[in-house]
């Protein structure tokens, strides 16, 4: 989906040197940011709050980019991990989501037009819905399907970014893609 | 058009999660990915200056390495400390009186503040700069640079035009620009980079109370009732004793008998947002929220539960400015002024500020009357 504008070796040498360089973490910063923001934004569906959720998941990386271990998948899975971390303590601060100005924005997100109107799944009342109702479960069922959904990270890096195998990770998805139908009937009939 | 989400199935749903996930996201705000880029490279420049401590590092949950099952080394190795600890529980509790050292909460590090802030920007971690925010409490990862002309105090150490400071775990450090060398504070490491965005040359009000040519006319505008701040406090460096600069109306009353904070917000040029309030009796500091929107009405800010923008130990005085990020079309604003433990005195009301959209070269100059500040009716009664 992303491709890699860069070979692995030379992100590789650009983590290495973003450790002890502001330039390559400032390189690192601009190549990742727009998917940052857009994993952030599709999540949230608000500008303010993906640019909070950016910010802070930049300045975590910074912070402990001496602790990253070169893996297979690269940077990528550990930066969105941080990410879906972020997203996470956010609904856990804010309680629970779902506030009206999420909704809104989630409402209007999910409000374009789409290019074939008969391609249309969902509409409004849906995405609110769908939103609303993934803030509901529980973080690890949360971050499993953003990573998996909104992050436009590969079936392979988004098991890595939540921290397990390939297999694990289809399991967790298949459960949290349970929770999340069961949680959408359940709201439909309250 | 809506459907029925009882019929949903295993497919629909992950349908409409594909659809999500398919939508286009807006580019971030390049005037955001700016400063985050700036405030970024000072923090990189600080850790580099000082070791990272290990314990406070510690970004998240190591990843396991397989199913959800712990495998026979790890079951091995909680075993272990379960003993371990059980050993020791014994050990103290045979050793007969009780010996451990009453608990006593940790106390926090000192915040940092900043106080007698004269052309000074203040990068927030969010992105968000704030002009002159005297008494701002400064929050983990704030960038404060000096521009020319202006000085800041934090704790002792007194900050000149060209320096610039970052807000670490504990401590602040100090990036000085050529010049006399900084006094010496123990709290404080002054590594020889420089760093951050630098404040505008003209930070202050320019006079009347809205002097935005493209936007709201003056008398659209219910500035506050203070005289505007004088434009020789936004040049002169201030003595580091917060005495009364410029418009002495404009500084708190010494004896407050005001429990409600009084929110005080014009509209002036960038644009930007002047922003003080009346002091409030029995307050420890003050929380401000602002809540911004792009193209629809902004969200009231809330407390507890919404985002704090900053924290302050007293009514910033002269008024702090805001710089509003590109697109913000509606800001609002609320106080809450908070004793020492952190409950809530009062809450000033909302007050909403319409950005105008700025005016190309060609338009008019009047673009008709915008109502900037309009305070709302109290929509909460007193915490």
């Amino acid at each position: 989906m992303h491709g890699h504008a860069f070979t692995n070796t030379d992100e590789r040498l650009l983590v290495e040197l973003a450790q002890a360089d502001p330039n390559a973490f400032a390189e690192l910063y601009r190549r990742y940011l727009p998917r940052v923001h857009a994993f952030a934004y599709r999540r949230t569906g608000a500008q303010e709050v993906a640019e909070d959720i950016t910010s802070a998941a930049f300045e975590r990386a910074l912070r402990n980019l001496h602790l990253f271990t070169w893996q297979a998948g690269g940077f990528a899975p550990w930066l969105f991990r941080i990410v879906a971390n972020e997203l996470a303590d956010h609904y856990r601060r804010a309680g629970r989501a779902g506030s009206e100005r999420v909704l809104g924005a989630a409402a209007g997100m999910m409000a374009v037009a789409p290019a074939d109107p008969a391609d249309v799944v969902m509409d409004r009342a849906d995405a609110r819905h769908l939103l609303a109702t993934m803030d509901g479960l529980s973080p690890r069922y949360q971050q499993a399907l953003s990573l998996r959904y909104l992050s436009g990270l590969s079936p392979e890096d988004a098991a890595r970014a939540l921290g397990t195998n390939r297999t694990t990770f289809a399991v967790v998805l298949h459960r949290a893609t349970s929770a999340l139908r069961k949680a959408l009937r359940e709201g439909s009939e309250s | 058009m809506s459907r029925d989400v009882r019929d949903y199935t295993r497919n629909d749903v992950e349908a409409m999660l594909r659809q999500a996930g398919a939508q286009d996201a807006p580019a971030p705000d390049p005037a955001f990915a700016d400063a985050l880029e700036t405030r970024l490279r000072a923090v990189h420049q600080t850790l580099a200056a000082a070791p990272a401590a290990p314990a406070a590092q510690a970004p998240e949950r190591r990843p396991r390495r397989g199913g959800l099952v712990p495998t026979g080394r790890e079951l091995l190795a909680r075993l272990g400390t379960v003993a371990v600890t059980l050993a020791v529980v014994a050990a103290v509790l045979v050793a007969g009186p009780w010996r451990l050292a009453p608990v006593t909460p940790a106390t926090p590090a000192p915040a940092a503040q900043l106080d007698d802030a004269v052309n000074v920007a203040v990068t927030l971690p969010d992105g968000t700069v704030l002009e002159d925010p005297d008494g701002l409490i400064l929050p983990l990862g704030a960038v404060v640079s000096v521009g020319p002309g202006g000085s800041a105090r934090i704790g002792d150490e007194i900050l000149r035009p060209g320096d610039s400071a970052v807000v670490e775990q504990g401590h602040v450090t100090v990036t000085r620009a050529s010049g006399p060398p900084p006094t010496s504070s123990p709290r404080l490491s002054s590594p020889t980079a420089t760093a951050s965005a630098q404040p505008s040359t003209s930070p202050a009000p320019t006079g009347t109370a809205v002097d935005d040519g493209t936007g709201p006319g003056a008398s659209a505008t219910p500035v506050p009732s203070e005289a505007s701040p004088s434009q020789t406090t936004t040049v002169t460096p201030r003595s580091t004793q917060p005495s009364a600069t410029g418009d002495p109306s404009a500084a708190p009353t010494a004896t407050p008998l005001v429990l409600r904070p009084r929110l005080r917000v014009a509209l002036i040029t960038g644009p930007r947002l002047a922003v003080t309030w009346s002091q409030t009796y029995g307050a420890d500091h003050y929380v401000l929220l602002v809540t911004r929107s792009r193209g629809a009405s902004a969200a009231d800010p809330v407390y507890p539960g919404g985002m704090v923008l900053a924290e302050f130990a007293a009514p910033p005085d002269p008024r702090l400015r805001i710089r509003i990020p590109d697109g913000v079309t509606e800001v609002r604003l609320m106080v809450v002024a908070l004793r020492a433990d952190g409950s809530i005195i009062r809450r000033s009301a909302i007050v909403t500020v319409a950005i105008p959209a700025p005016a190309s070269p060609s338009a008019p100059a009047s673009l008709g009357p915008e109502p900037t500040p309009v305070p709302s009716p109290s929509p909460t009664p007193a915490g």
